[in-house]
């Protein structure tokens, strides 16, 4: 199939373009609110600015919006005034009522990597609220040329003329306010629209109405000023944070990259983050606000901070939320990553208090850190805190008391050691959450002649203490009968000897062998169909999956069970015990072991009823 | 009683929700455990959903299984008390997955595959998303008739509730013509996700490894290793991506930087050994033995690894010679394909094996340039 193809006698017309129906595809679409049509003004200023500058370097320019607020039926008006370059006619025809027009090409502005914005789609914007623009305008660049008055319509019309009165170089926009967009034209709104977009400009704005006229960027931000001492420094980063974000942040930390020419604050968070959630940080693109909800400015593991910067040197993406993820961007994310690292290790050495609080709250940041970063865990990882079979504490704190790191990768199985473990006096480390288990493997790596080793619960069984020969014997009725019993539920059976006496039995399992558990608990209320496919999923070329019950020779229990001859006492004392050690590990039954379960107590309550009645005479 | 678990449970999900990867799992199976051996189905159900999330999304596939049956099962008892929309839409995740176990029968997968239908049509939703699940598991299995069919009954099914989001579709849309040979259609169908303006949990995570082979083929090298550079940070940290890992390793050995490919294999080689996805192995491996082939081209002699202790070619101390790794590769390969292949009745696994030595054909030296953002997740 070949398309048809173009005869001679087509005509070709152009696509009719709906201007108020794009309008609102816009608003509705790729603004993210009508309260836009404000930065694409002081956008459009702010580039005219520049090009003025390059033109005349000593130009001091500055941009004023004068409000009318809406009173008594009539509608409010904004102007803004800008002392930039200005437009000629020609250009206006080719700037303002071409859209889509993709920037102000290089032949009229030498540098067009310093303009932010795109006329034609910047100005669209403001049909949004008012349904004429009025542009009067004269070019600097032609001293000859005369202002001109562009009229543009929301119909898609507009007319232009030229002005014989004497109008200064640059531009002046004039807005009237739609019906429903007059919040748009209070000066409150107007000025807090412009501080929000344009707080970081380097010239002045001013928004002014009737007599009163407020410079709403007087100062530069924050983190640009000269401080007296480090101390006020933190407090007025502290207080900007707040103002922003309305938060108490913890403290607040200064921010360069020589990469993006990226400047500005990371402020850490009060609260532990989930590290599943994207952060989001608040950028602007040469000192206008891009977004409030920028992502991929900071490495993965920095995710306890959150972010106000400008970059002059990143490249916005198509949607103009974040920065286009390149080498350029690459190299700012490490090199800003190097300041947060370059405050902890600061912190580490002049304020210690500081950082122990710092790592109670975010100690999974600092943990996602150390695992990749070897010079930065041998300096942080004392300070990391990890929970323990004697409770939390930090490394440091372990090791003043453990010539040996002794730990354990899984959570199942860090629960089983802490009770043998503590009755041996001895203290394991639970390595069985988030980045735990690779900072525990790194150890070794990073501190080649401490000891450290990883504690496996069958591991543990096997080096407790063996039966002497004769006991062997003494047990032999006993093990055998349990690994009859015990078969059934994929367990088997050993006798060794343990502290503490008081335990009768240790379960321990292994991943696999759980999985299979859950397995057998799954395939009981399944279908036939998916009970097959869990069957074919389970169903594994080796063998060793079996957990295994350890009867503790030290127990007076076990050591009564040893001489019992009766086999069905015998074999109903090792189910239940069997029973007990699943629930004291938090095992749920499966319906068998909770047949056994039933089976046992009712045993139990017969024998109780029948003891007192035999007793009577 | 019941007040005291629901708190301990619900306070055991809280915490999963701030953790991630395997202590996430550990949390949800710990809430699992703790409802089920109270009795709580309700519990048990809400907790084995999110555990179903989080197994598959950090490669686990065999622990969501076994979750997704159980309530599968608790939700035909009494429909009514469960939410179908977020079963249902488990539903894909697990079907997806289970061709990549040699152990599922095909006569299984298409049985559950019916199953799917049934209930999506029960529930009023169109079948997109099984067409969609069909195709896949036909391209996985290497049967590229029926994936065509499937293919064609997919795109023609209008989009509803329980269609997969957009861009993920546009990812599998792209999957399909690379297979079906068109690279270029490929490459340009990847555009809106390429520039950011299509995007999901997963994606563009798993399109930049696609992309590689194709754009080396079109002798693109160089955007190749824009998009090398872009999505193999994306991918490094989460073993859900093993099959993306395979992707990057194989196009850094085809573009000779050797070194880093090696620590690609450091880094990956333990998930693909620890997983139970079959074929994920499999095609980590294949990348995996083509590095060991041009490392043993390149005279080197030994590598440093941590691999496990339960491995066969395990050494102590984890240094392992090349070859004898590159020997035992093969082997276990081959013994993979065999499985796979005797699942599919076909030859699209041993087939897999020889076409990956003729990609070397493709291999052309393409530097990494600069250090910037090149070691993975911490950007370090």
């Amino acid at each position: 199939m070949s398309p048809p193809t173009r005869e001679d006698r087509t005509v070709s017309h152009k696509f009719q373009i709906n201007l108020r129906g794009m309008i609102d595809l816009l608003s509705s679409h790729l603004y993210s609110g009508p309260q836009v049509f404000v930065r694409e003004l002081l956008q459009n200023a702010v580039d005219a600015l520049r090009a003025r500058t390059y033109l005349e370097p000593g130009h001091r320019g500055d941009v004023t919006l004068e409000v009318t607020p809406p009173r008594a039926g009539a509608p409010g008006t904004l102007a803004v005034l800008d002392n930039g370059i200005g437009l000629t006619d020609d250009e206006v025809h080719r700037f303002l009522a071409t859209i889509g027009q993709t920037s102000k090409s290089a032949e009229l502005w030498d540098r067009p990597t310093d303009f932010i914005g795109q006329f034609g789609i910047g100005l669209l914007s403001c049909f949004v609220v008012s349904d004429e623009i009025v542009v009067l305008t004269r070019s600097a660049r032609d001293r000859g040329a005369k202002a001109v008055e562009w009229r543009g319509r929301s119909d898609g019309t507009y007319s232009l003329r030229e002005l014989d009165r004497d109008v200064p170089p640059g531009a002046q926009v004039y807005l009237t306010g739609k019906k429903g967009c007059e919040e748009f034209f209070e000066v409150d709104r107007v000025a807090e629209l412009a501080g929000h977009f344009g707080g970081l400009l380097p010239y002045p704005i001013t928004v002014s109405s009737g007599k009163s006229a407020r410079v709403i960027n007087e100062e530069p931000p924050p983190w640009r000023r000269e401080y007296p001492s480090p101390a006020a420094r933190r407090q007025a980063l502290r207080d900007y944070g707040r103002r922003a974000f309305d938060t108490e942040f913890f403290d607040a930390i200064p921010l360069r990259a020589a990469a993006g020419d990226v400047d500005g604050v990371a402020f850490v968070l009060p609260y532990s983050p989930s590290p599943a959630t994207r952060r989001t940080h608040r950028v602007y693109l040469k000192n206008m606000l891009l977004s409030e909800s920028a992502e991929n400015l900071l490495p993965d593991w920095a995710f306890f901070v959150k972010c106000v910067v400008n970059a002059n040197g990143l490249r916005p993406n198509a949607a103009r939320e974040a920065f286009y993820d390149d080498d350029n961007l690459a190299a700012t994310r490490d090199q800003l990553g190097q300041c947060l690292r370059d405050y902890l290790v600061r912190l580490s050495k002049e304020d210690p208090e500081r950082l122990q609080r710092l790592l109670a709250i975010h100690f999974l940041s600092i943990k996602a850190l150390a695992v990749h970063d070897d010079e930065f865990y041998r300096m942080i990882v004392d300070w990391l805190p990890f929970e323990t079979s004697l409770g939390r504490m930090t490394l440091g704190e372990y090791r003043k008391h453990n010539p040996v790191v002794r730990y354990v990768p899984d959570l199942d199985q860090f629960r089983q050691i802490a009770r043998v473990a503590a009755a041996q006096s001895l203290c394991v480390i639970n390595a069985a959450y988030t980045y735990d288990a690779e900072l525990m493997e790194k150890f070794a790596d990073v501190f080649p002649d401490e000891p450290v080793e990883a504690v496996d619960p069958a591991a543990l069984t096997q080096s407790l203490e063996d039966l002497t020969l004769e006991e062997q014997e003494e047990v032999f009725p006993l093990l055998r009968l349990a690994d009859v019993v015990l078969r059934p539920f994929r367990c088997a059976a050993e006798v060794k000897k343990f502290l503490p006496r008081e335990l009768p039995t240790l379960y321990s399992t292994s991943a696999e062998a759980n999985f299979l558990r859950s397995v057998e608990q799954s395939k009981e209320v399944a279908d036939p169909l998916w009970s097959s496919v869990l069957d074919s999923v389970a169903k594994k070329p080796s063998a060793g999956t079996y957990a295994q019950l350890c009867f503790n020779y030290q127990n007076p229990l076990v050591r009564r069970l040893v001489r019992v001859k009766d086999r069905g006492v015998l074999q109903r004392s090792v189910q239940m015990l069997y029973v007990q050690a699943l629930l004291l590990g938090h095992h749920p039954l499966s319906a068998r072991e909770m047949a056994l379960l039933n089976d046992g107590l009712l045993h139990l309550i017969e024998a109780g009823l029948e003891g007192p009645e035999e007793k009577r005479p | 009683m019941s007040a005291g678990v629901e708190n301990e449970v619900n306070d055991l999900l809280d915490q999963a929700r701030r953790a991630a990867g395997a202590s996430q799992i550990m949390l949800l199976e710990e809430a699992v455990r703790l409802a089920d051996s109270h009795g709580e189905v309700r519990l048990g159900y809400d907790a084995r959903q999110e555990l179903i999330q989080a197994a598959t999304f950090s490669g686990h596939p065999e622990k969501a299984l076994v979750a997704f049956t159980w309530c599968l099962a608790q939700f035909d008892r009494d429909p009514a008390a469960f939410d179908s929309y977020r079963l249902l839409w488990r539903y894909k995740w697990i079907l997806g997955r289970l061709p990549n176990f040699p152990q599922v029968s095909r006569r299984q997968i298409e049985d559950a595959a019916e199953d799917m239908r049934r209930r999506y049509e029960q529930f009023g939703s169109g079948l997109r998303a099984v067409y969609k699940l069909q195709m896949d598991a036909a391209l996985d299995m290497g049967d590229w008739e029926a994936a065509r069919a499937h293919h064609a009954r997919w795109q023609a099914a209008r989009r509803d509730w329980l269609a997969d989001c957009p861009a993920c579709e546009l990812n599998r849309e792209i999957a399909f013509q690379i297979e079906a040979g068109n690279d270029e259609q490929a490459v340009s169908l990847a555009a809106p996700i390429v520039a950011g303006r299509m995007k999901c949990a997963e994606i563009p995570h798993a399109t930049f490894g696609k992309l590689l082979l194709p754009l080396l083929r079109l002798g693109r090298p160089e955007e190749a290793m824009r998009h090398h550079r872009r999505g193999y940070r994306l991918i490094a940290g989460n073993e859900e991506f093993l099959y993306e890992a395979s992707e990057h390793l194989t196009f850094l050995v085809l573009t000779d930087n050797l070194a880093k490919g090696t620590t690609l294999l450091a880094r990956h080689l333990p998930w693909a050994l620890a997983t139970s996805e079959l074929a994920r192995r499999f095609a980590f491996q294949l990348a995996a033995r083509l590095l060991l082939g041009q490392l043993q081209g390149a005279g080197r002699k030994r590598l440093t690894l941590r691999l496990p202790a339960s491995l066969a070619a395990h050494r102590e101390g984890g240094t392992y010679e090349v070859g004898a790794l590159a020997d035992w590769l093969d082997e276990d390969l081959r013994a993979l394909a065999a499985r796979f292949d005797e699942r599919n009745s076909n030859d699209y696994f041993s087939r897999r094996i020889v076409e990956s030595q003729d990609l070397l054909k493709l291999r052309r030296p393409v530097p990494l340039r600069g250090a910037a953002g090149e070691e993975g997740p911490s950007g370090r």
